[in-house]
């Protein structure tokens, strides 16, 4: 038999070729995530444990912080460890990030601080002369792209703070701003000068250790209480896992895109290895027929078919896991730099085990099962070509009866022989066209429509944001009255709820606002209405009460709806100006502005800060800040896309060379007659080509159009993942038919290029050989 | 009357390999064939018969030498210009058959009659005037090559081989894998498209079908050893009969 498998191995060498790539690649792809999705969770908590970081960390205002607060949370049932460290807190606007200003709720901690809960380490160290030097995380230096040794600005009420950036510190808190905040660490006289800065709060941090094996949200929920208790407000209070799930947020979704990218070829090469089998079958009934005829087993013949696809497909997918591992530190760099923190993978043994074992067991089961047929096959019939199995041939698309011209029915009729070729080509342009539509909408919504991406991820985005005070809020709105531009009080203010501190958004009427964040039921309108982020869904149903507490003062609002905001991973409310009422008498006095034209919004931020500056606090440019968010984002899925692109054309090209081989080999007698009867190397392409289109352009089309429902689906299961539980993507079906006649047309390109060797069939070889 | 030659070929020379494996299967080799003639070309296996009617349709290339065909110089076309040119000139009856397999018989001959005119009605008129002519009832027409018999299958590209009325057919061996009625069957049609005019060449071993021809080329050597003019075909003529059999006799047959 080891005979036969090599000559079966042999005699189709450039379609086993053909077929391992598509295995190497499969094998890239889901190895590539498996040992991303085992390691970087694991990496994290071994870089926590390793910086031994604190299970909770509560942040409160140092002025209502009291000496004994860190002895009542120690003597807490399982608190193993409590530890406070000073800081500073303000909420800056970053400039030049990404040649833009992005605006970020920060922390100072002073570098040289002893720290023995939530250490870090520092790389890239650059020794400068500048006093001021800012330590900065990985994310904010690689994303933002200051440098170390390059300097770094940002600006709070109109005065601008400048640093040098000593170096890149790692720690598990604060490294990315998936909690809403960003941890910096200073040098002594920068941390100095910006402590006698009025700009800058005050914070102490309480860093608690809970007994191992106790629960973090049990002794999350003491220290909250605790805090309630004496009327505490905290700034941030956040538990190893709410940290660990918004640092590795962005990261865990690209994961789970590489593992669904995986799966979908996987799925195309099973079709492959089955359809290259059954047609192996056709082509070879009489040769089987013989070889049972002098004495070979049904059971050989099988395996020596699929011997030969597992042989491959162990190599390919050895391979492929061997080579994954140049790109899994590229990918992993990529997501280190999203998630804030950086480990160096290792080999994974039982990633490789599944990326091989699995698929292998897949691959064998579906070839076994295609070449099953085999031991129906009675030696004389197989020696005469019948295959009792095969439905009779029909002679579709009749020329002499068929309406149309007679080459497009000869076209429809080739295209009808093989139900197994067209099976085969409708899955790949169907699943193909999932990975293009999902990739194209997704650049469509960052690129064309960067609105519905940013809504999607963000709360709402004016044009400006105004920050005013008591005495200049009302005069500030008659100005923005004359000057016809339009404004709604909007703010977020720090709140407390039973489990800890929670942004509220404040907002005179939700009605006015651009993005509608509810994904279900409605906004507040009265003033005891809330509506909560997703993360609260599952506890509190709508008609619940939520009680938010403020300054001493609480209130039971009426849950109306929920929420999405990917910022704050669900953790988030909304009230009415007057539902904040019930909370403090002091409002917000901050304003949201939008713009007619957003030409205007430079001219008159400057404006707002010169002409009309004694009636501002602070002014932003909330425009420019959504700009570098959508640059940031953009530039990302680009590139995601542009690779998907890349990979989903080749795997086109790979499956249609088998496709196009079989079909070549199948009618090479066919072509034969045909150049004997006089027809072209060119008419003979065209019609081959030709009859493998009808399908491809069906399964695209099925695709897009079926897109239109199941796209919805796939972008909220993969944003709901991240909190968006609502997206604001627009899916044009025009957009997915244009995706459609693209995938038809490379289909079509690739196909003649293919069918090149048709050229080199003459009618003479039908005698010559 | 002085006969009208369709094809000639001039200095032929067909090499297959090269180096030690070379065999030279004729050279300077010289042929006319003349319009209406229903040409036989006879000779050993191996004497080089079929790749002779090959050359001279366009379907091989020869190594050297020239052949004009209607006057056209078809040693100096590339590929596709010789399918065009084979479209409106030859005709081909394989011993194999050759018809497409997922295709009914009428189908077979629109799709070759398709090649030459863009009216369907009338491609399809003339197929079935050829199926008539051929004795293939209408419900056989409908059926797929691997549901009739092997004459039926025969006389089928023969129908195919006539749609374009080309200027000639090229039968290799159409008998060879027949029974003796089947043969006998196919030799009368193409006795009958002779009869009307249509010029024939045939290769063949078989004496029986030798006789159909008005002219028999005998290869020996890679030239032209023997050529027999046996006059118009008659149904059970024995002179005819005998004077290929001396003919024969004469070439070591």
């Amino acid at each position: 038999m080891g005979n036969l498998i090599l000559h079966n191995l042999k005699k189709a060498k450039g379609q086993f070729i053909s077929f391992g790539i598509v295995m190497l690649i499969t094998a890239v792809i889901l190895n590539t995530s498996l040992v991303l999705l085992f390691q970087t969770g694991a990496a994290y908590d071994s870089l926590f444990d390793e910086l031994n970081t604190a299970d909770l960390s509560v942040t409160v205002p140092s002025a209502l912080a009291y000496d004994e607060l860190p002895y009542d949370i120690l003597n807490m049932k399982g608190v193993s460890n409590v530890r406070s460290n000073e800081a500073l807190f303000a909420s800056v606007a970053v400039q030049e990030f990404q040649d833009s200003e992005f605006t970020m709720n920060t922390y100072f901690y002073r570098l040289d601080d002893e720290r023995e809960l939530t250490k870090h380490t520092v790389s890239d160290k650059t020794d400068t002369s500048d006093e001021m030097k800012a330590y900065i995380p990985l994310y904010l230096s690689e994303l933002g792209g200051y440098k170390p040794g390059e300097s770094i600005r940002f600006i709070i009420d109109g005065k601008e703070y400048s640093f040098t950036v000593g170096g890149v510190v790692n720690e598990m808190q604060y490294g990315n701003y998936g909690t809403g905040f960003v941890g910096w660490y200073l040098s002594d006289e920068a941390y100095d000068t910006l402590a006698e800065d009025e700009n800058f709060t005050s914070v102490t941090e309480y860093l608690i250790k809970a007994d191992d094996g106790f629960a973090t949200s049990t002794v999350k929920k003491n220290a909250s209480s605790v805090l309630k208790d004496k009327n505490i407000p905290t700034i941030t209070f956040l538990d190893r896992e709410t940290t660990k799930g918004s640092r590795t947020m962005v990261s865990n979704t690209i994961v789970l895109l590489l593992a669904v990218f995986a799966l979908l070829v996987l799925i195309v090469s099973i079709f492959l290895a089955r359809f290259r089998i059954k047609n192996t079958i056709d082509e070879e009934i009489n040769e089987m027929g013989v070889l049972k005829g002098i004495g070979y087993t049904s059971r050989m013949l099988m395996f020596s078919q699929v011997i030969p696809y597992l042989i491959v497909c162990g190599a390919g997918l050895i391979s492929g896991v061997a080579a994954s591992y140049v790109l899994i530190p590229v990918v992993a760099y990529v997501l280190a730099v999203q998630s804030g923190f950086s480990y160096t993978p290792v080999f994974d043994i039982s990633a490789a085990c599944i990326s091989i074992i699995t698929i292998l067991a897949a691959v064998f089961l579906f070839t076994v099962l295609a070449a099953k047929k085999i031991k129906r096959l009675e030696p004389i019939n197989a020696i005469r070509g019948i295959d009792p199995l095969k439905p009779a041939v029909k002679n579709h698309f009749p020329l002499d009866t068929s309406g149309g011209p007679i080459g497009f029915n000869l076209i429809l009729k080739q295209s009808s022989v093989s139900m197994g070729r067209n099976v085969l080509l409708f899955a790949v342009t169907f699943v193909m066209m999932i990975l293009l539509t999902f990739t194209g909408v997704l650049l469509y919504n960052v690129n064309i429509r960067p609105d519905n991406f940013l809504t999607t991820l963000s709360e709402e985005l004016p044009d400006i944001r105004v920050q005013s005070d008591e005495e200049h809020f009302d005069e500030l709105k008659n100005i923005l009255d004359r000057e016809n531009v339009r404004h709604v009080n909007y703010g977020i203010s720090m709140t407390e709820y039973s489990d800890g501190s929670i942004p509220v958004i404040v907002c005179e009427d939700f009605s006015l606002l651009e993005n509608n964040i509810v994904y279900e039921g409605r906004h507040p309108q009265a003033a005891d209405e809330i509506a909560v982020g997703s993360e609260f869904s599952a506890d509190y149903g709508v008609g619940d009460t939520f009680r938010l507490s403020l300054n001493g003062n609480d209130y039971e609002y009426k849950i109306i709806g929920y929420i999405q905001s990917i910022n704050n991973n669900g953790l988030i409310a909304e009230i009415t100006e007057t539902g904040y009422e019930n909370l403090s008498d002091v409002p917000l006095y901050s304003m949201n502005l939008y713009m007619e034209d957003s030409a205007d919004i430079d001219s008159f931020v400057s404006k707002l800060d010169g002409e009309y500056d004694e009636y501002t606090v602070s002014v932003s440019n909330a425009a420019k800040e959504t700009e570098s968010m959508q640059m940031m984002y953009s530039s990302l899925i680009t590139i995601v896309a542009a690779a998907l692109f890349i990979i989903t054309v080749l795997i086109v090209l790979l499956i249609l060379y088998v496709i196009m081989n079989s079909m070549l080999t199948d009618l090479k007698t066919d072509f034969g007659i045909y150049k004997a009867m006089g027809f072209t190397s060119a008419q003979l392409i065209i019609q081959t080509v030709g009859s493998i289109t009808p399908v491809v352009l069906l399964g695209a089309l099925l695709s897009a159009v079926i897109g239109i429902a199941y796209l919805p689906a796939m972008f909220n299961g993969i944003f709901g993942v991240i909190g968006a539980m609502k997206n604001n993507f627009d899916i044009p079906l025009f957009m997915l038919l244009i995706m459609a006649m693209i995938l038809t047309l490379v289909n079509i390109i690739i196909g003649v290029l293919l069918c090149r060797p048709i050229k080199k069939i003459t009618a003479y070889s039908l005698i010559k050989e | 009357m002085e006969k009208e030659v369709i094809i000639s070929a001039k200095h032929l020379k067909k090499v297959f390999g090269s180096g030690d494996s070379e065999q030279v299967i004729y050279s300077d080799f010289d042929i006319d064939i003349y319009k209406g003639d229903f040409t036989v070309i006879m000779g050993a296996s191996g004497a080089g018969k079929s790749t002779l009617m090959y050359s001279l349709s366009g379907m091989d290339t020869p190594n050297a030498g020239t052949i004009s065909f209607c006057g056209s110089e078809i040693t100096k076309m590339n590929s596709d210009e010789l399918a065009v040119f084979r479209r409106k000139n030859c005709g081909f009856v394989f011993q194999q058959i050759y018809l497409i397999d997922k295709m009914n018989l009428i189908d077979n001959v629109i799709t070759a009659g398709s090649l030459t005119s863009k009216n369907k009605a009338d491609i399809v008129e003339r197929a079935n005037k050829l199926f008539d002519m051929v004795n293939i009832p209408p419900a056989t027409r409908k059926k797929l090559p691997s549901l009739i018999s092997g004459g039926e299958a025969q006389r089928a590209g023969i129908v195919r081989a006539a749609v374009n009325q080309p200027s000639a057919i090229f039968a290799d061996e159409p008998t060879g894998a027949l029974n003796s009625n089947n043969s006998d069957a196919v030799l009368d049609v193409f006795s009958k498209l002779n009869a009307a005019g249509q010029s024939i060449i045939m290769v063949t071993h078989d004496k029986k079908s030798a006789l159909r021809g008005n002219r028999v080329v005998y290869i020996k050597d890679g030239t032209i050893f023997g050529d027999c003019d046996l006059g118009t075909y008659t149904a059970n003529n024995a002179d005819r009969t005998k004077k290929l059999e001396d003919f024969l006799k004469e070439m070591g047959w």
